[in-house]
């Protein structure tokens, strides 16, 4: 099908909205409401608004389907004026916020106010022609009805920046089923937030923050507790780095999607005062030995003829997946696996092993890690990470408030030179390297299962079936006959990501039509790479980029299979001994709790 | 009006609304027996006939309406009567529903029976106290007389109406904001098409009619389509209630052939103007309504929006030579305001920033720069909104612009 | 009367939520949070979703209870018939502006036409309905109500 825009013919297809077409021709629109990402929001913010060729009636572009014949005008001096207007409407209430804002510079809005040109607040009279009692007034309306939110650790609310767009309706709804927004209220007391504006209580995983196109929700902003740490001379500072987080940083200072920032960012942690730099791809690897083990723990227990075992056995390194399990079906908690998350783990062994071996107290030790997740903020505060009241890891940063920070004190990032992680617990495999992508726990655990059941090396190391972006991928790895088992066995495994799909798989438990062994989850679309505290914008282009580069890097290592990786086999040989041991048991597995709502 | 002319409020005061045996001694029901030997169509065909158009002011042709949703495929349709009239200075339909709760509920039934509904329900306004204790009441007597439930008076046809009443909202008298309040969500317009007629209630087929419509359907089934169609004149037709407000002698609502003119419902029927006033102008059809200037009472409300008086309602509001405009200006935008459903930026922030600017022009404190924002906002509100409200909001500000009736504003 | 009292009157379907939150309303004065939940558990719906629909409408309140609540009508009619001196006299009796939510037992609030137009001008304190209010009414009846406190 074809349509014209501003005299122009351009391909389309059926069903596509009159906005796709011309965002992907490049043809400029604004929206606030709008997101790739998402269904439409039903045309609320009235931005987006062109004209039929001949018709005087504004329509908006994000509700127009394309139809044979339909031609288009996107710019003439009507559809200015009502763009103007109604960007002038809303950015008079953020007039004069932007200079403290955390979105300051990424900000939808105030990029469209510099667009078009909006420096006057026509709408807002100066408050220095104000008498007294207008000045009460005004100052009366701008806090009526404002709501903060700071109940949780890891997102924070304002909604005087909220322009009730929506956006984090629909995500919290569509994607991810939790639907803890709703819009309330009527007329200009209209606004987004929680049921009675209670303090949140969902799984915190941040897409909210990330489809805000102002400061709306945002990470919980812990900038500045990570500069008075880094003041703090009484600490040695360590930190550890999530894989995905050098796929993305690059795109905060510029880099296109898809990038590769890995060496720069041992060197500006250096920088601003880090002691030791590990990397949490080491741990990653460890989390694989651990939950490989218990897997096949799992299954030789059931040919034992245990029929007890818990089946699926859920990954458990998506700490807003553990959430979920616990507040929407905590009946299923048994089907987790007990190993932490890679934070968590390397979090221990750096207050374990690392302080023991370098004979520093633990209490002098800081351990800071950078996480694409809004999530890992709750997970390293759950009381029972941590020993004799103190925590694994004291302070997480994401992807975001990192590179806040790095702007903050002026370091030129991508000029940095480049350098390596700090060995002792740096060193990882392609195995652990993929755990930024949805799918990429699942392969790794196999890559190690397979192995270890069998004896034997895998032929090919990638497991196709579970990459990509669909919402459920499902696999079935055949060990052969007289390997672990008399008979051939066949282990049935799944990957879901966004809760919508992980919600599926739970129905069909609890339907009893669930036949896998092995289920991965990750809370955010694509996995960590798309992670709540991930650079803005994202969308499904932007996390394809990120995926290709996390998958590339795997296929060029030397190693890639965890158990490998020769500091994981130290680590085990110097001090945890074996997988699923004693020293393991207690430092690298955890419970969970029943926190049904 | 003639007694033998009147439609919607022939038997008020000679009928007990409380009480079914009222009703039915004028008559009442006796059409609806006629009707349930009728074919569906046949019914339908009626109403097409009398050329009757949706009184709730969008004066879309009630039978075209209904043939849509007859002609649906579907097994479940929905009816419902909007009497979630909120529209300012206007009143009509409680009026029928506190007079003659039973002429409605028979308007119902008979639509309900020609679209193939076999559920229906009655909107109403959570004001209106009095309405929803009579018709509570007529509803359950009509059950008790089998005019509603299983297999009524013994024709094959069922059916069940619930009273719902809303909670205070302006926007659900609009069609689908109202299905949206009765499916339990917030009460905002949906996104045309799909039409109601084929997406509404619970995604079913469903005719939305106002009450004032279908109040008028048992005389139209009584006396047939062809005459209803006779009554009235200038391109309208049928009967109507005015309310009628402001500097008259005698404030109502008064039934008139439809096609009188401003004039005709101010002397006629309303006693004329108050001695010693002098008339402005004249606001039509609620809030929402146009601005029409003494000079121009000959003039004769119709229902397309393109006429020079839309009937909008049919509130006619007189409004005195010594009104001070730019607090009926206030009290026009602060209605607008509060009512916006705060889904769509023009409306929820546009309704805000204007009425400031309006406060700003009653306090004195208008800048030339007021002025300016002024005329754009009004233009913004008219052509950028959502649903139609944002236009509704703008119509008697467009026309204090146009007729130079405020001296700040020139 | 208790809220789950209320509940187990209605089916769960979704036409009876509004009727639920407007019986909470009627007894309790306020749907908090609290009742949210309950009848949100009860419809299995999200809190959210059932706070979303409650504070749309004027009828119900899911913020604060007040134990005087006037309201004035606000319509061009009722304000062609001098409303306005009516509200000056409301806010001189209890010292306190119109719209103003500073103060947590009275609340006066303009509010949209009531359909009663030719009584007007329209009052109502705590769901009680006056008309054709005259200034010098005010008084005699907004002290019925303080008289209590």
């Amino acid at each position: 099908m074809q349509i014209k825009i501003n005299d122009k013919i351009y391909d389309c297809q059926e069903g596509e909205t009159v906005l796709a077409v011309c965002q992907r021709n490049g043809i400029r629109i604004p929206t606030l409401c709008n997101h790739d990402d998402l269904l439409s929001s039903g045309g609320v913010c009235r931005l987006c608004l062109v004209k039929v060729k001949d018709h005087s009636q504004l329509t908006t572009s994000c509700q127009l389907t394309v139809a044979d014949g339909l031609e288009i005008v996107t710019e003439d001096d009507d559809i200015e004026k009502a763009r103007k207007i109604n960007l002038e409407l809303l950015w008079a209430d953020h007039a004069g916020k932007c200079a403290h804002c955390l979105k300051n510079g990424n900000c939808e809005l105030q990029n469209l106010a510099k667009e078009y040109k909006l420096d006057v607040f026509d709408f807002v009279p100066e408050i220095k022609k104000f008498d007294e009692e207008q000045k009460l007034r005004a100052l009366k309306e701008s806090l009526k009805g404002r709501i903060v939110d700071n109940g949780n650790p890891s997102i924070a609310r304002d909604n005087q920046y909220c322009i009730e767009c929506g956006r984090c309706i629909r995500v919290c709804t569509q994607i991810q089923t939790i639907g803890e927004y709703s819009m309330s209220g009527r007329s200009i007391q209209t606004s987004v937030g929680t049921a009675c504006n209670v303090p949140m209580d969902c799984i915190l995983c941040g897409q909210c923050a990330n489809v805000c196109p102002t400061a709306a929700i945002t990470e919980k902003d812990e900038v500045l507790k990570l500069e008075e740490l880094m003041e703090d001379k009484s600490k040695i500072k360590i930190f550890q780095v999530a894989p995905s987080v050098r796929f993305t940083l690059g795109e905060e200072f510029g880099l296109e999607p898809g990038n590769f920032v890995e060496e720069k960012i041992p060197t500006a942690l250096r920088k601003i005062g880090a002691d030791l730099v590990f990397d949490t791809t080491f741990s990653a690897d460890l989390t694989i030995i651990e939950e490989a083990h218990e897997l096949i723990e799992r299954i030789t227990k059931f040919l034992k003829g245990d029929k007890d075992v818990k089946f699926p056995m859920f990954t458990s390194c998506c700490p807003s997946w553990v959430l979920y399990l616990e507040k929407y079906w905590p009946e299923y908690k048994e089907h987790l696996s007990t190993a932490k998350s890679p934070q968590q783990m390397l979090g221990a062994m750096i207050k374990t092993y690392h302080s023991q071996k370098q004979k520093i107290s633990e209490k002098n030790i800081a351990s800071i890690s950078i996480m694409p997740c809004t999530s890992k903020k709750f997970e390293a505060g759950r009381k029972e990470m941590g020993r004799n009241g103190l925590r694994d890891v004291d302070l997480v940063i994401t992807t975001r408030e990192l590179a806040r920070f790095l702007k903050k004190k002026k370091i030129d990032f991508l000029k940095l030179e480049d350098q390596n992680f700090d060995q002792a617990l740096g060193t990882y495999s392609g195995a652990g390297i993929i755990f930024g992508s949805t799918g990429g726990v699942m392969e790794a655990a196999l890559r190690t299962a397979y192995e270890t059941l069998t004896r034997e090396e895998l032929p090919s190391l990638d497991f196709k079936a579970i990459r990509g972006e669909a919402g459920i991928k499902t696999a079935e790895i055949v060990i052969p006959k007289g390997k672990c088992n008399v008979e051939e066995l066949r282990i049935k495994v799944a990957v879901a990501h966004e809760i919508r799909n992980a919600k599926k798989i739970l129905e069909m438990m609890r339907k009893g039509e669930c036949e896998f062994h092995f289920v991965e989850i990750m809370a955010c679309p694509s996995g960590c790479l798309g992670g709540g505290g991930q650079p803005i914008p994202t969308n499904a282009e932007i996390r394809r980029e990120r995926r290709e580069v996390i998958y590339r890097k795997d296929s060029k290592l030397p190693i890639r299979k965890s158990h490998k990786n020769p500091a994981v086999k130290k680590l085990y040989e110097e001090f945890l001994k074996e997988p699923g041991g004693e020293k393991s048991e207690e430092l690298l597995h955890t419970k969970y709790f029943n926190r049904k709502k | 009006m003639e007694e033998d002319q009147k439609v919607l409020t022939r038997n008020w005061g000679k009928i007990d609304p409380k009480e079914i045996t009222s009703y039915r001694k004028i008559g009442g029901y006796q059409i609806l027996q006629k009707v349930l030997q009728m074919k569906p169509q046949a019914v339908v065909n009626e109403v097409v006939n009398s050329g009757l158009k949706g009184r709730g002011g969008g004066g879309f042709p009630t039978g075209k309406k209904w043939e849509i949703v007859t002609a649906s495929d579907e097994k479940e349709k929905y009816f419902i009567c909007n009497l979630d009239e909120s529209e300012p200075g206007t009143y009509k339909d409680r009026l029928i529903a506190e007079n003659d709760p039973h002429q409605l509920i028979e308007g119902i039934i008979i639509g309900a029976y020609a679209v193939g509904a076999s559920k229906a329900y009655v909107y109403a306004n959570g004001n209106f106290h009095l309405a929803h204790f009579l018709l509570e009441r007529a509803i359950s007597q009509a059950y008790e007389n089998n005019f509603l439930g299983e297999n009524i008076m013994g024709s094959d046809f069922s059916l069940e109406l619930e009273l719902f009443v809303g909670a205070g909202a302006y926007i659900c008298g609009e069609e689908t904001a109202l299905i949206n309040s009765l499916e339990g969500k917030r009460g905002e317009p949906r996104k045309r098409p799909p039409y109601t007629s084929e997406k509404g209630l619970f995604n079913k087929p469903t005719v939305v009619n106002n009450t004032e419509t279908l109040s008028s359907i048992p005389w139209i089934m009584e006396y047939g389509g062809t005459r209803y169609s006779q009554i009235g004149g200038n391109g309208e037709v049928g009967t109507k209630i005015f309310c009628v407000d402001g500097i008259v002698k005698n404030p109502g609502a008064y039934e008139a052939p439809m096609g009188s003119s401003i004039n005709d419902i101010v002397y006629k029927y309303a006693g004329g103007i108050v001695d010693g006033d002098e008339p402005w102008f004249a606001q039509v059809g609620g809030s929402a309504g146009v601005l029409i200037p003494f000079g121009s009472f000959g003039a004769v409300p119709a229902y397309p929006r393109s006429s020079y008086v839309p009937m909008g309602s049919g509130a006619i509001l007189v409004i005195s030579k010594n009104q001070d405009i730019k607090r009926l200006m206030l009290s026009w935008i602060n209605f607008f305001h509060r009512e916006s459903c705060g889904q769509c930026v023009p409306c929820r922030e546009g309704t805000f920033r204007l009425k400031s600017i309006i406060e700003r022009l009653n306090e004195g404190t208008f800048s030339e720069n007021d002025r300016e924002d002024f005329k754009n906002l009004v233009w913004t509100l008219d052509n950028t909104t959502l649903c139609a409200l944002g236009k509704f909001s703008v119509i008697a500000l467009k026309d204090v612009l146009r007729y130079g009736f405020c001296d700040e504003l020139k | 009367m208790t809220i789950q009292n209320i509940l187990m009157q209605y089916e769960v379907r979704p036409e009876n939520l509004l009727r639920v939150i407007k019986d909470v309303q009627k007894n309790f004065g306020i749907v908090d949070a609290q009742a949210i939940d309950q009848i949100a558990k009860y419809f299995k719906m999200k809190p959210a979703a059932v706070f979303s629909a409650a504070s749309f409408y004027d009828q119900i309140n899911t913020a604060e209870k007040f134990s005087i609540v006037v309201k004035i009508c606000d319509g061009a009619n009722c304000c062609t018939k001098n409303s306005d001196k009516i509200i000056r006299e409301i806010e001189r009796f209890f010292g306190q502006k119109v719209d103003d939510n500073f103060n947590h037992k009275i609340k006066i609030e303009r509010v949209s036409c009531f359909g009663f137009c030719s009584q007007g001008p329209i009052m109502v304190v705590n769901d009680v309905m006056y008309e054709k209010v005259t200034p010098e009414m005010v008084d005699d009846i907004l002290r019925g109500y303080t008289e209590f406190e």
